[in-house]
């Protein structure tokens, strides 16, 4: 899954071209000259080799882009419609309609959710720091093929963990034969797996929003009487309004485009969702539908990319007037008698949302069965050692850390010099840059994927089931996330500090070692952390572009599941769950470690005065 | 002024040597920062572009502290920014200690780290990942000083600014005072004989800055640097200021110094910019030997200045500061004598302002007593102390 798109504006000092006749202007030659140019620096080999990367994989990402659409229209040399003809043919409304109703649904769920916890998180003294640090970051720490699998273990309707304990609680009130108490293989489950995921996505965008609102503004208007709901939805909600939009766009995109839950759940649930059909015209047909799946490819990105275009427009609005420019201090709203109510509500929600998938996976994967009477006894590794001992399995877990390493320090190695390069070149240069860099993988990574299938798989490459394949598509869908970390990096070392650098006589290097280079690497770690667990847990390569030649745990967890061996899967998830969990927290821990002497040693902010408890 | 401290100030040995040995009487001292003709366009926007620095002529000697004043968008900052090498001009010519940095029309252009100055900047551009020591230490490492010399430099010049306890801290564990200290210290260590200032005092608060600028005074006397000091604040340039260059979209309005720029600006701008003034818009009724009489529209002023020739019917204005101004209940028997409206006295502790108005206009003097609110006032003011100026 992705994590929020921005694109930097043109605010970087252009290079500078090489001064021509200086001695001739005079106050009436006024030539035209960028602004803020830093001092003489010519075209230097830093440049070039950035410039060549940073083109090099735009076009990763843009020559299958454009191998899709022409696809669309050209079959065998020859211009024709048949490709869209055939998609009509297909089911289109039912699963347009069905993809709708799933993503629509858990976007308002998750907004009312995210939501509500963005707003006890931040506004009122329910608060808890932990929260605002931990919840955007479950994708990470239970991804969403294992996350799934865990939810399919809890409530799968007769084998489930949850539903089993459903009905023995019915039994004891004397109702037998009780239906479950929810089936995951429906359309509920479906959008309550989408959901919680969901919620990772709106609260990373409303908290934010809710966490730097004035809170003059709230104080204003209970001074004038107005009850705590009222101003809730007076004052608080319509402040943040734009956020909770952009939130919500921002689900939908990645929502409708994400190949692992429908993929793991909805073949189960005898749903269809548009991103699991291409993916099955791909891979599970023979011989593959191609021209299908690239029909299918049209509407996903027609949608997204309208989510998108509709989220910047929202966010460029700049509607977020009445947050308080300076120096604001949000003082927390008393909730009384209901901030236990609150907390426990919140501990609530994480604890059956991914401590009981967490636990039913673990379980499993000890115990080696998926049943209702847990055989306590039987806790051990067995199962892990019999998956370690399979070749096969063996390969997808060898294949998938290398991938995950190497893809990791690629991208991020890309992302820091693309950020420096665009820091450093023209508004014009540097923007097209950036956008390419981040436009294109954020927003049609699935369709990237089909165009590599069709490009790369083919005469003249004959990349079909190499690692290679899946290491160009795992690069290129990574570098956008990776990218936002190196600007923010970058964006805080700019300015002053390295001018400072170079005014103290230092050269260009020793200021790039010494100064640029020390604080980035925090974020750079980061970056690499979440890269490295995203082409771990990843579908949407994997599902495509690996095979038995190049098995990874994606693409394995896919095969397992269709076989319906949830031991074997229980297995893997928790295997990638485990790893995913202690590299994000590892590398959580080595920025704040790394970056100490940035925190100053004030009290927190959530420390609340004595007498306001 | 102490030449033999100064000996034990820290520097580098190049500038040692250079800074310390010719220094003394401001007569003979030496032209250290140099700039002629200096020209930046800035394109906006819209394609058009805009001279953010005009043709700006100033000259700085060591021990001078040359203030450039104006406006947020008059151009002071590039011009600092200019004389680094942070920015590029378009046309001019700058020369620091002798030698050029920067000449169009024979193509030199010096960057940042090849020209021998400091500089403060107004965020003070501290480096986060270096303790203080490391921080201060970084010039001096990067002129390949033998570390020893480093320490005891480092060492001294803390202690001189008065930071020598938290030489092992981070700069974000520091307050804002003492990170304005660092950002000194830094910027002193080498012992460049230019040290510039991008509005450094901006960030701290009233008490803070007062006390900063008579430490900034002191270190300026003991190390002898010519300094470039940035800012909009007029208590910063009058008190720290040996010369003032006043800026107006990109040219220099005036340079000279504090007294001079307050007591005779040359321009209707400068007098408005520094300090606060009553101004009367009028026309000349008349013009003698000794000085000239303005038609305004609450009665006729007169000014004995001779800075500017006039000619009758010229629309000028009158301007004079509420000091020189003073309040009577009665018509006074002075040559400048103008009929008002009381409304009420501002205490400010070392003074009183007395505000009165004439149709809507406010002015305000500074001698005079409370009156009724409404009442008749007369504002009584020395000609020699009206200034005029064409509108």
């Amino acid at each position: 899954m992705t994590s929020t798109l921005s694109v930097r504006e043109g605010q970087a000092p252009p290079p500078s071209e090489p001064k021509t006749g200086p001695g001739a202007s005079g106050p009436g030659d006024r030539r035209r000259k960028f602004g803020r140019r830093s001092s003489g620096k010519k075209i230097s080999p830093f440049s070039i080799i950035c410039l060549v990367i940073a083109v090099g994989f735009i076009a990763l990402t843009i020559v299958p882009l454009g191998t899709v659409l022409v696809r669309l229209f050209v079959v065998d040399g020859q211009i024709t419609l048949a490709p869209l003809q055939e998609t009509l043919e297909q089911d289109v409304l039912k699963l347009v309609g069905s993809t709708l109703v799933v993503v629509l649904a858990s976007t308002v769920f998750a907004v009312l959710i995210g939501g509500a916890l963005a707003w006890l998180n931040e506004r009122t003294d329910a608060r808890m720091g932990l929260f605002s640090d931990l919840l955007p970051m479950i994708p990470f720490l239970l991804p969403p093929v294992a996350g799934s699998v865990g939810w399919i273990l809890l409530l799968a309707p007769s084998g489930g963990y949850i539903n089993g304990a459903w009905k023995s609680l019915m039994g004891f009130f004397g109702v037998q034969d009780a239906s479950p108490l929810m089936d995951i293989y429906s359309w509920g489950g479906l959008i309550l797996v989408f959901t919680v995921y969901g919620v990772a996505f709106t609260y990373m965008m409303i908290a934010p929003a809710l966490r730097v609102l004035d809170s003059n503004l709230e104080e204003q208007s209970r001074v004038t009487g107005a009850s705590t709901l009222r101003t809730l939805f007076k004052v608080t909600l319509p402040a943040v309004l734009p956020a909770i939009a952009a939130g919500a766009l921002l689900w939908v995109w990645v929502a409708f485009a994400t190949v692992d839950i429908p993929s793991m759940i909805g073949t189960g649930a005898d749903i269809s969702m548009l991103s699991q059909r291409i993916v099955n015209l791909l891979v599970f047909s023979y011989p593959p539908k191609q021209g299908v799946a690239v029909g299918l490819s049209l509407i996903i990105s027609v949608v997204v990319l309208g989510a998108w275009l509709l989220q910047s427009k929202i966010l460029r609005s700049n509607k977020f007037a009445t947050v308080g420019g300076k120096g604001t201090r949000s003082t927390p709203m008393r909730l009384g008698k209901w901030r236990g109510v609150a907390r426990g509500a919140m501990l609530g929600y994480v604890l059956i949302t991914t401590v009981l998938p967490c636990l039913a996976l673990l379980t499993v994967a000890l115990t080696g069965s998926w049943r209702q009477d847990i055989d306590w006894g039987s806790f051990g590794f067995q199962h892990f050692e019999k998956v370690f001992s399979d070749s096969y399995a063996m390969q997808g877990l060898a294949n998938s850390f290398t991938l995950g390493l190497v893809a990791a320090t690629i991208v991020v190695v890309v992302a820091a010099l693309v950020s420096l390069f665009v820091a450093r070149s023209g508004p014009v240069l540097g923007r097209v840059i950036d956008v390419g860099i981040k436009l294109p993988a954020t927003l049609g990574a699935l369709v990237i994927v089909v165009g590599m299938v069709l490009l790369f798989t083919g005469p003249p490459f004959y990349l079909s089931g190499t690692t290679f394949l899946l290491l160009l598509a795992y690069c290129a869908l990574c570098l956008p996330n990776a990218s936002i970390s190196a600007d923010a990096a970058v964006a805080g070392v700019g300015g002053e500090l390295t001018e400072s650098s170079r005014i103290s006589g230092a050269s260009e290097s020793k200021t790039f070692f010494k100064v640029i280079l020390p604080l980035m690497i925090p974020a750079l770690v980061g970056a690499w952390a979440l890269v490295f667990v995203r082409v771990l847990s990843d579908l949407t390569a994997s599902s495509m572009l690996a095979g038995a030649n190049n098995p990874v745990i994606g693409f394995q967890m896919l095969e397992l599941s269709r076989y319906g061996s949830y031991t074997d899967l229980s297995v893997l998830a928790s295997i990638l769950a485990v790893v995913s969990t202690i590299t994000v927290l590892a590398a959580v821990w080595f920025g704040r470690w790394s970056s100490r002497w940035t925190q100053a040693p004030k009290p927190s902010r959530r420390r609340r005065p004595t007498n306001l408890r | 002024m102490s030449i033999p401290q100064m000996t034990a100030a820290p520097a580098s040995k190049h500038a040692a040597t250079e800074t310390i040995s010719p220094m003394p009487e401001s007569e003979g001292s030496r032209e250290v920062l140099s700039i002629n003709s200096v020209t930046k366009y800035f394109e906006r926007a819209n394609g058009t572009t805009v001279p953010a620095v005009d043709g700006v002529t100033l000259s700085v000697r060591s021990g001078e502290f040359l203030v450039l004043l104006g406006p947020s968008g008059c151009g002071k900052t590039t011009l600092l920014r200019c004389i680094a090498g942070l920015e590029q001009p378009d046309a001019g010519h700058i020369e620091i200690d002798g030698k050029t940095v920067f000449s169009s029309a024979e193509r030199i252009e010096l960057s940042a780290q090849q020209r021998t100055l400091s500089m403060v900047f107004q965020s003070y551009a501290l480096w986060p990942n270096m303790s203080v020591f490391d921080n201060i230490a970084y010039p001096l490492r990067n002129r390949k000083i033998r570390k020893a010399q480093i320490t005891e430099d480092v060492h001294r010049i803390a202690k001189l600014v008065g930071i020598d306890e938290i030489v092992g801290q981070f700069p974000n564990h520091i307050s804002g005072g003492q990170q304005q200290r660092v950002a000194l210290a830094r910027a002193l260590v080498s012992g460049d004989a230019l040290v510039l200032f991008d509005e450094p005092l901006s960030n701290v608060d009233a008490k803070v800055r007062k006390d900063l600028r008579i430490e900034l005074m002191a270190l300026q006397n003991r190390f002898g640097f010519a300094a470039v000091y940035v800012t909009h604040d007029q208590e910063d340039a009058m008190e720290l200021g040996t010369k003032i260059a006043v800026l107006e979209k990109g040219k220099v309005a005036q340079v000279a110094s504090p007294r001079e720029v307050y007591q005779n600006p040359v321009s209707r701008y400068v007098a408005t910019f520094i300090g606060s003034t009553n101004e009367l818009e009028g026309t000349v009724l008349s013009v003698d030997e000794t000085g000239v009489d303005i038609e305004t529209h609450i009665g006729t002023i007169r000014s004995e200045r001779h800075n500017h020739e006039f000619a009758v019917g010229d629309e000028v204005v009158a301007i004079f500061r509420p000091e020189h101004g003073s309040l009577t209940a009665e018509r006074p028997d002075a040559v400048n004598a103008l009929k008002t409206t009381f409304r009420m006295e501002l205490f400010s502790g070392s003074h009183a302002e007395q505000v009165v108005t004439h149709n809507h206009q406010v002015y305000r003097v500074w001698h005079g007593k409370e009156q009724e609110h409404g009442s008749e006032a007369w504002i009584s003011v020395a000609p020699e102390k009206v200034h005029v100026f064409s509108r």
